[in-house]
């Protein structure tokens, strides 16, 4: 019989059971009974898919017990190390049919459910040597032990099982193949540039694959040799789900065993579909790219292989030079365009900009527009189309790149733009070549020379060296008067 | 000769070289129609600019003026009467026909020429007059005397002959130069030139008032005088003249003696003149303290 422990109680009956901080019972280890080992591979597969076991792996000790009736269960102990590990073991354990139990050595006293908070004490303690007594408000029972099971025993004797939505996650794999498929695997990865190592395996009899099978590591699994691997007779694709430890595809293991570090480190454990036993295989020492195992091809030279150049005239490959967006980071603004008003804003910002700017751009005015040499430590002038520097004389609309990818000299060639001249390709796919010397300075080109007058002098004369008047008397004639008469 | 040409020659030949100094040669005597004809013409008109410019430097000597204004149609009336007022001092207005007859009747038609010229009506045409004519009391005339071993000439108001001066060793030449004034540049016969410059100088009363120690002319206080030292204005343009002129001093004593014969007559304009000498002469001590 058991009684709930209340609030605030501190003394228990239960050997090595005590009140933590909560004021929950608890015991140094926590235990569940499990009916069998089918209930212990359910209570496993649950509790790894929501925790990892690395927490309890080093005190977790699962072992067959038999009650005094005869009746062997499965008990699996493990440090209790807080409440809140012993919460979620008593969960998974009672959807798996368990009870959970918390104690020290040998007697373990039901641990809390919703009836009791804090948990439970037994009235009487049970008198009896066996190795492990446990008090349940159902029954107290006492156990001998059996025998210890091996958890990583346990984890390979499981078979993979028929995944229901296989898929590829973005992880390695491995590839088991027969000796005769290796070759050809080998090539075949090479010439598909996939990522892959390949080791041959020594000669064991379990495997399917015949002797000296090969043992292919992939980085990933491309979407074009999927169908290869998987369909091929002779060929076993592995999804590795934990270090050491892969399983076939289209098929999962019972227990997540990403959660489960019982892998050895030196040996790789391959889980097969269908009904068969765990692989485990020795790591390989030496992996080797596959493209290091393809054997090298020398090209025969025979007259007849050596190109002869004709004499007539080559047909030729004429191909477009186009524009396209470009995905690469942003380049430095190295010139820009302006149409219509823009070339006024072009002329209010002048007011603003630095005198090194005003003095390093340079523009040039012409029937297409405005075009902006930007200067190249001073502040850029952010209007009209702005365009970077493809090559040398050569400008693209920013996030542009040319297509193909010409050298710079080649591409001036093949227009045929003079030398000194500037070649811009517009967004709208039409180009325009600008004669260098066209460009001014923006200072020299912005400057509007203002109206000016010089303002008329009168010259004083001086003072000193002014000339007397002096009179000089003409002969008059005869009539000295004829023409001097009185007003009327 | 059309009336453009006549304003032209007046102006090139008369007045420019009498304001910026040079030789002056006089215009064939204008008369009083002509003169009349010629200041309603050009009255209000701006056709001579270098007229413009000198008199405005001139004015400015006294006062901070930027605009006289157009030279004015009784001042074109003192340029004309200018002219023919030296015309008779020229020995060949005796020697054509009509001879003294001559003389006097463009005596007479100076005087009405310069009475309908009449005295300034404001301050400014007063300062503009005196910018105009300042200088005609520097006006001089050279007269040459030149002697040889066979005889003697004089001529007056413009060079000898060359043949005259040839061999001057040989002909024992004796040439002799003398600057003529203004007052006594009239020949003894000439005796209406007085009183002509006279009344021409009392059409300009400010011209009076600077250049009485070397005009020639005794000062007097007349009603033009009297009337621009009335006037504010009038008066410290008339004391900037007096105190530029070239002897102050004597200036005052001169118009302190002219003052005196006014006490008989108009006790008040003598006080005024007194009282005008006496700022004056207050103003050119504080000159000479400062």
């Amino acid at each position: 019989m058991l009684q709930k422990v209340a609030i605030h109680q501190t003394r228990l009956r239960i050997p090595g059971v005590g009140v933590d901080a909560r004021g929950v019972c608890m015991g140094a280890r926590g235990l569940v009974l499990l009916p069998g080992l089918d209930r212990l591979v359910a209570f496993l597969a649950i509790y790894t898919r929501e925790v990892a076991l690395t927490q309890v792996l080093a005190s977790i000790k699962p072992e067959l017990v038999r009650s005094s009736l005869g009746a062997r269960e499965v008990a699996l102990s493990f440090d209790a190390i807080s409440s809140d590990v012993m919460d979620r073991v008593a969960e998974v354990a009672r959807l798996t049919g368990a009870f959970t139990f918390t104690g020290t050595s040998r007697h373990f006293v039901q641990y809390r459910d919703a009836q009791a908070p804090f948990g439970y004490d037994a009235v009487e303690l049970l008198k009896s040597n066996a190795e492990l007594c446990l008090y349940h408000d159902s029954f107290s029972q006492a156990y001998d032990l059996e025998r210890s099971l091996d958890l990583r025993e346990l984890a390979l004797r499981l078979s993979a099982r028929p995944k229901a939505a296989p898929s590829f996650d973005a992880g390695a794999a491995w590839v088991l193949a027969a000796s005769a498929l290796g070759p050809p695997l080998v090539r075949h990865l090479a010439d598909a540039g996939v990522v892959a190592s390949a080791a041959l395996l020594a000669s064991t009899s379990e495997l399917a694959f015949g002797t000296d099978a090969w043992l292919f590591r992939l980085d990933s699994v491309p979407r074009r040799i999927r169908g290869l691997l998987t369909r091929t007779p002779g060929i076993g694709l592995f999804l590795e789900e934990t270090a050491g430890a892969a399983v076939e595809y289209g098929s999962e293991h019972p227990l997540a065993l990403a959660a489960c570090p019982v892998f050895r480190p030196r040996e790789l454990v391959l889980f097969p579909a269908g009904n068969r036993p765990a692989l485990v295989l020795p790591m390989p020492s030496v992996f080797a790219p596959v493209s290091t195992l393809v054997e090298p091809r020398v090209a025969g030279l025979g007259p007849d292989l050596v190109a002869r150049l004709s004499e007539a005239r080559l047909p030729r490959v004429a191909t477009r030079v186009r524009l396209l967006p470009s995905l690469s980071s942003s380049r430095r603004v190295a010139a820009s365009r302006l149409r219509d008003g823009e070339a006024e804003q072009l002329r209010k910002l002048s007011y603003v900009v630095s005198p090194q700017t005003l003095g390093e751009t340079r523009i040039a005015a012409t029937d297409q527009g405005v075009f902006l040499l930007q200067a190249e430590r001073g502040q850029a002038i952010p209007l009209g189309a702005l365009y970077a520097e493809a090559g040398h004389r050569i400008y693209v609309p920013l996030g542009y790149e040319l297509v193909p990818r010409l050298a710079a000299d080649l591409l001036l060639e093949s227009m045929q733009v003079p030398d000194g001249h500037l070649l811009f390709f517009h967004a709208d796919g039409t180009s325009s070549a600008i004669p260098e010397v066209a460009f001014a300075p923006l200072a020299q080109a912005l400057l509007e020379p203002s109206a000016w007058s010089e303002p008329t002098s009168h010259e004083f004369r001086e003072v000193l060296s002014a000339e007397l008047p002096t009179l000089w008397l003409d002969t008059l004639g005869l009539l000295p008067l004829k023409r001097a008469g009185e007003a009327p | 000769m059309k009336l453009a040409g006549l304003a032209q020659s007046l102006t090139e030949r008369l007045l420019l070289p009498l304001m910026r100094g040079g030789q002056v040669r006089l215009v064939e005597p204008v008369g009083e129609a002509r003169a009349v004809e010629l200041s309603r013409a050009l009255a209000g008109t701006r056709l001579f600019d270098d007229v413009e410019e000198l008199r405005l430097e001139a004015a400015r000597r006294w006062s901070p003026v930027d605009d006289l204004g157009e030279v004015a149609a009784e001042e074109w009336l003192l340029v004309a009467a200018l002219n023919d007022l030296l015309q008779l001092t020229n020995p060949a207005l005796a020697r054509g026909l009509g001879r003294g007859g001559t003389r006097k009747k463009l005596a007479r038609l100076v005087a009405r020429v310069i009475e309908r010229a009449g005295p300034p009506s404001t301050v400014r045409a007063a300062l503009s007059r005196h910018a105009l004519f300042c200088r005609v009391v520097e006006l001089a005339r050279v007269d040459t005397e030149v002697s040889w071993w066979t005889g003697s000439d004089k001529f007056v108001g413009h060079p000898p002959p060359e043949r005259l001066l040839a061999w001057p060793n040989l002909r024992q030449v004796r040439r002799r130069e003398e600057r003529v004034r203004l007052a006594e540049m009239p020949p003894a016969r000439a005796v209406e030139f007085d009183a002509l410059l006279e009344r021409w100088l009392f059409t300009t009363p400010l011209t009076t008032l600077g250049t009485s120690q070397k005009s020639g002319v005794p000062f007097r206080w007349t009603g033009s005088m009297l009337g621009l030292t009335h006037a504010p204005a009038g008066r410290r343009l008339a004391l900037r003249v007096l105190v530029s002129s070239a002897d102050v001093a004597g200036a005052l004593k001169e118009l302190a003696r002219a003052a005196e014969p006014l006490a008989r007559v108009d006790a008040q304009a003598f006080a005024h003149a007194q009282a005008f000498i006496a700022e004056a002469e207050e103003l050119r001590r504080g000159f000479l303290q400062g």
